[in-house]
């Protein structure tokens, strides 16, 4: 719901650009333009990230359509596959639009940083190239890796089911699984008062074994 | 707002910062070790790390928005100076930026699998970007002294001044003492951004961007700073809760 209308909004503010970009870009935009490399660069993202813009758009109104009494878990299963499928890439996706809107306007406008008012060369900072080249392999393959991470540990957790997601809980039988001691138990209210009722079943599975229990949800 | 209110803006900012992050630095950098009553070094078990990190838990995000804030003073009205900063702390402020994705990603990972070894790597993660983290930020304070003698000073500073803030508040969120270490930490943690900011003020004030473009984001600021005081109020007011069983333990 909040992707559908965040995809509304920034079509909608995307075109509303349009507007300022035509009047800063008018010889790009003219029909007897001779498109440089850098420009027809900028041309290819931007149409890309219009059609995706739109496909996220349109399987976004699918997909909410399909919530309307869990259609989407009563569909045979040659058609659910896909469409869980497209549900998974719309978390990808928008960063990919978001970046090739960046990557577009940002072509468009070079030499410039800042179009009309401040050059690039202007604005590069002292640093060698090779310090800069090492700053960004580093940073781009930190954040790739935890990018990667993150994805094997979401796919871990949306196969693992809604069972005893590893996404927060109650302190006592968070900390009940972690090995705590009774004391600390007590503390963080082991009776199950204030718990949930679920989480109350749970505590009581996995109480009375005191210190074998634990070592289990360790292990689990 | 003129240049000085600008300035006065950005250290409180991250003033802000260093005491809500430098907990959960703290905290981090002491997840694996407890110092016992007589003195030495304890090993603290699964249990307790979760404890400590459910301490600090509530301040990692509204913390980092005070940096991020920070930075947009500082970029935003004096370029100059982030110029002068970066190119001089171009090594540090990359460790910085590092150090601080990996602790991050410490944090919010290590709970979410439940295997001993993957927790494990994680806390010895968590632990070592904390110490990176704490330590290079004393030392772009120090780069901003111009100085390099400065910079190992207020990186070792930092370093073991956070070590103290993480325990007193993790101490605190527990009710094992009262709010004073707490008050005496937070000003040792405030003290060397205090004193950078009156050190490097003469080179900050002068050359910023034009007077009309302060008062033009400074009427910005002025209506996006209640909004952010109030939010920031509630964090705090979640923070001074002790923990107990109605939190939700997900660090």
């Amino acid at each position: 719901m909040t992707g559908f209308l965040g995809v509304f909004l920034a079509i909608g503010f995307g075109y509303s650009q349009y507007a300022y970009i035509t009047r800063v870009d008018a010889d790009r935009f003219a029909d007897d333009a001779d498109p440089s490399a850098l420009g027809t660069l900028s041309l290819t993202a931007q149409g890309l990230m219009e059609t995706f813009a739109f496909l996220m758009f349109l399987g976004g109104i699918v997909l909410l359509l399909l919530l309307i009494g869990n259609a989407v878990f009563r569909m045979p299963r040659w058609l659910r596959v896909p469409v869980c499928w497209l549900a998974v890439l719309t978390v990808p996706i928008p960063f990919a639009v978001a970046l090739l809107g960046w990557l577009s306007r940002e072509l468009a406008r070079q030499p410039w940083v800042v179009q009309g008012v401040l050059r690039v060369d202007d604005v590069t900072s002292d640093q060698s190239a090779r310090t800069v080249l090492v700053s960004l392999v580093l940073l781009v393959g930190l954040m790739v890796t935890l990018a990667v991470l993150d994805w094997w540990v979401l796919g871990r957790l949306a196969r693992a089911g809604t069972d005893r997601l590893a996404l927060g809980a109650a302190p006592a039988d968070v900390l009940r699984d972690d090995g705590a001691s009774e004391d600390v138990l007590l503390r963080f209210g082991a009776d199950g008062a204030g718990a949930g009722a679920v989480r109350v079943a749970g505590a009581v599975a996995g109480a009375g074994d005191g210190p074998d229990g634990a070592a289990q949800g360790v292990a689990r | 707002m003129n240049a000085e209110a600008w300035a006065v803006l950005l250290t409180v900012l991250v003033a802000g910062w260093v005491l809500l992050d430098g907990a959960v630095q703290g905290a981090g950098a002491t997840l694996l070790h407890e110092r016992d009553p007589d003195g030495g070094e304890r090993r603290r078990e699964p249990a307790q790390r979760r404890v400590v990190l459910a301490a600090v838990g509530p301040m990692l995000l509204p913390g980092e928005v005070w940096l991020v804030a920070a930075f947009g003073v500082l970029v935003g009205v004096f370029p100059h100076s982030e110029a002068d900063l970066l190119s001089a702390g171009y090594p540090v402020a990359l460790t910085l930026v590092g150090s601080w994705a990996l602790r991050d990603a410490g944090i919010w990972l290590r709970s979410r699998r439940r295997g001993r070894v993957w927790r494990d790597v994680w806390d010895v993660v968590l632990v070592v970007a904390s110490i990176v983290l704490a330590g290079s930020w004393g030392a772009l304070l120090g780069v901003a002294w111009g100085n390099g003698l400065a910079a190992l000073a207020l990186a070792i500073v930092a370093v073991v001044v956070t070590r103290l803030h993480g325990d007193a508040v993790v101490a605190w969120r527990l009710r094992r003492t009262g709010p004073l270490p707490v008050a005496v930490t937070s000003v040792m943690m405030v003290a060397p951004v205090v004193g950078t900011a009156i050190a490097a003020w003469p080179r900050l004030v002068a050359g910023g961007i034009s007077a009309e473009t302060m008062a033009t984001l400074g009427a910005v600021a002025l209506a996006v700073l209640p909004v952010v005081l109030a939010l920031q109020v509630v964090a705090w007011w979640l923070v001074s809760r002790p923990l107990d069983r109605r939190d939700t333990l997900f660090f």
